[in-house]
């Protein structure tokens, strides 16, 4: 009975002694909060906040009883995170739509062509044509016939047929197209053509004509189709004819960057003869 | 049966896009023509009459966007699959290398008609591009024709 009461009388000490001993414990902290409380601060290179075990544990604890709430919270800054994307890719765009604008602007001054930017939405998937389709048409007062570039003035091609909202363009890859061009430096006329493995070529180039490697060729007066002063290509290659060693026979690499190929200007207030 | 020929409209509109997606160009060059390739294997495991609709369907999509002649495509399938049809007469379609040789017969006619139309119609030079395009079909469809007699087997 004795022995029974004694340890009783321990077990009230020592829960005494854990009430109080926790007491002054949540005390302290509460007095010392300002120093023991971590800066929150979310550190970018760990991307993780800094604190205590303290405030870490009262933190999870915190999160526990608002998990619905912090679940909501993170979808919602998913979804902003989506819209600032899209809204980045809004901006790349109109950057990019900046930059076209002001080489317009820039031809503009230079040649007072008036123009109409548009953007090549579909191409020849036969891959014997050199045909496009562009995103504007007759209702913008595009025709048949109009030249079309891209900025610095290169040479796309030419509007063949025209509809309301579309038109199509065969560009200078076509198996038909002839220009006429003339060499930049030494003012040699010739005609450019594609052969039958789809590469630029010179023909009737005249006899001992100063066309060197590296020479930039623009389309001359003589063109029905195409505007003077318009860049073809350049000269890549020249080589004796393999029919006659007399004949140099020069290698042409055109102007036009495939892999950049999407919006395109058209020149609207002269459409060449036909 | 229902299912099939809409598995076969499916993947046909897939083969479509994948020609006039990635095989769209300004330029010219020669590729494989998997759309081709796909119309010979419908013609071996399909009706002739639906067949013919892929047929359409495929000329129209091709001529609107290559800017030829139209009708230039619709003709040209329409013969060399007139002529497989002729074809099947002397050949087993059931037997492998039978369907070999018609499918190699059927692109080489369809790439060559092309050639002679154009020559005839637009007075172009493209041959070299032409011939390397059906080069290029034929080993695709030999390559196609192992594999899945492979996947069969």
């Amino acid at each position: 009975m004795k022995t029974m009461k004694r340890k009783s009388f321990r077990s009230l000490l020592l829960l005494v002694i854990f009430i109080i001993t926790s007491i002054l414990l949540f005390q302290f902290y509460v007095s010392q909060e300002g120093l023991l409380k971590p800066n929150v601060v979310f550190a970018l290179s760990l991307g993780e906040p800094v604190g205590n075990y303290l405030t870490n544990l009262r933190g999870w604890i915190n999160d526990l009883f608002h998990f619905n709430d912090l679940r909501k919270k993170v979808d919602e800054i998913k979804l902003e995170n989506i819209n600032l994307i899209s809204r980045f890719q809004d901006f790349r765009k109109f950057q990019e739509e900046n930059r076209l604008l002001k080489e317009v602007l820039k031809i503009k001054n230079e040649t007072a062509w008036s123009l109409e930017m548009a953007e090549i939405v579909l191409m020849d998937p036969s891959g014997l044509s050199g045909s496009f389709w562009i995103n504007k048409g007759s209702e913008l007062g595009l025709a048949k016939g109009m030249n079309v570039i891209v900025e610095n003035k290169v040479l796309v091609g030419r509007l063949v047929e025209c509809f309301d909202h579309y038109c199509r363009g065969e560009s200078i890859f076509n198996p038909e197209t002839r220009i006429s061009v003339e060499d930049l430096r030494s003012s040699v006329l010739a005609v450019a053509e594609v052969d039958n493995k789809g590469n630029f070529r010179l023909k009737l180039v005249p006899y001992d004509s100063d066309i060197k490697i590296g020479d930039v060729l623009i389309t001359s007066a003589e063109n029905t189709n195409f505007l003077k002063g318009l860049l073809v290509a350049k000269v890549q290659k020249v080589g004796s004819s393999p029919d006659t060693s007399s004949v140099k026979e020069f290698v042409l690499e055109p102007l036009l960057n495939f892999s950049r190929l999407s919006s395109v200007f058209i020149i609207k207030d002269i459409v060449p003869r036909l | 049966m229902m299912k099939r020929y809409i598995l076969n409209f499916l993947l046909f509109l897939l083969v479509i896009f994948f020609q006039t997606y990635f095989g769209m160009t300004i330029f010219l060059s020669s590729f494989l023509n998997i759309a081709l390739i796909f119309l010979i294997f419908t013609f071996f495991n399909f009706s002739p009459y639906y067949l013919f609709f892929l047929i359409f369907l495929t000329s129209i999509i091709f001529n609107t966007l290559s800017g030829f002649f139209w009708g230039t495509h619709l003709i040209i399938l329409v013969l060399c699959f007139g002529i497989s049809f002729l074809l099947i007469k002397f050949f087993e379609k059931s037997y492998f290398f039978s369907r070999l040789i018609i499918g190699s017969i059927i692109i080489s006619i369809y790439f060559l008609s092309f050639l002679i139309l154009n020559l005839i119609l637009k007075s172009s030079s493209l041959h070299f591009i032409v011939l390397q395009q059906l080069i290029f079909t034929l080993i695709g469809y030999i390559i196609f024709s192992f594999l899945t007699e492979k996947l069969k087997a």
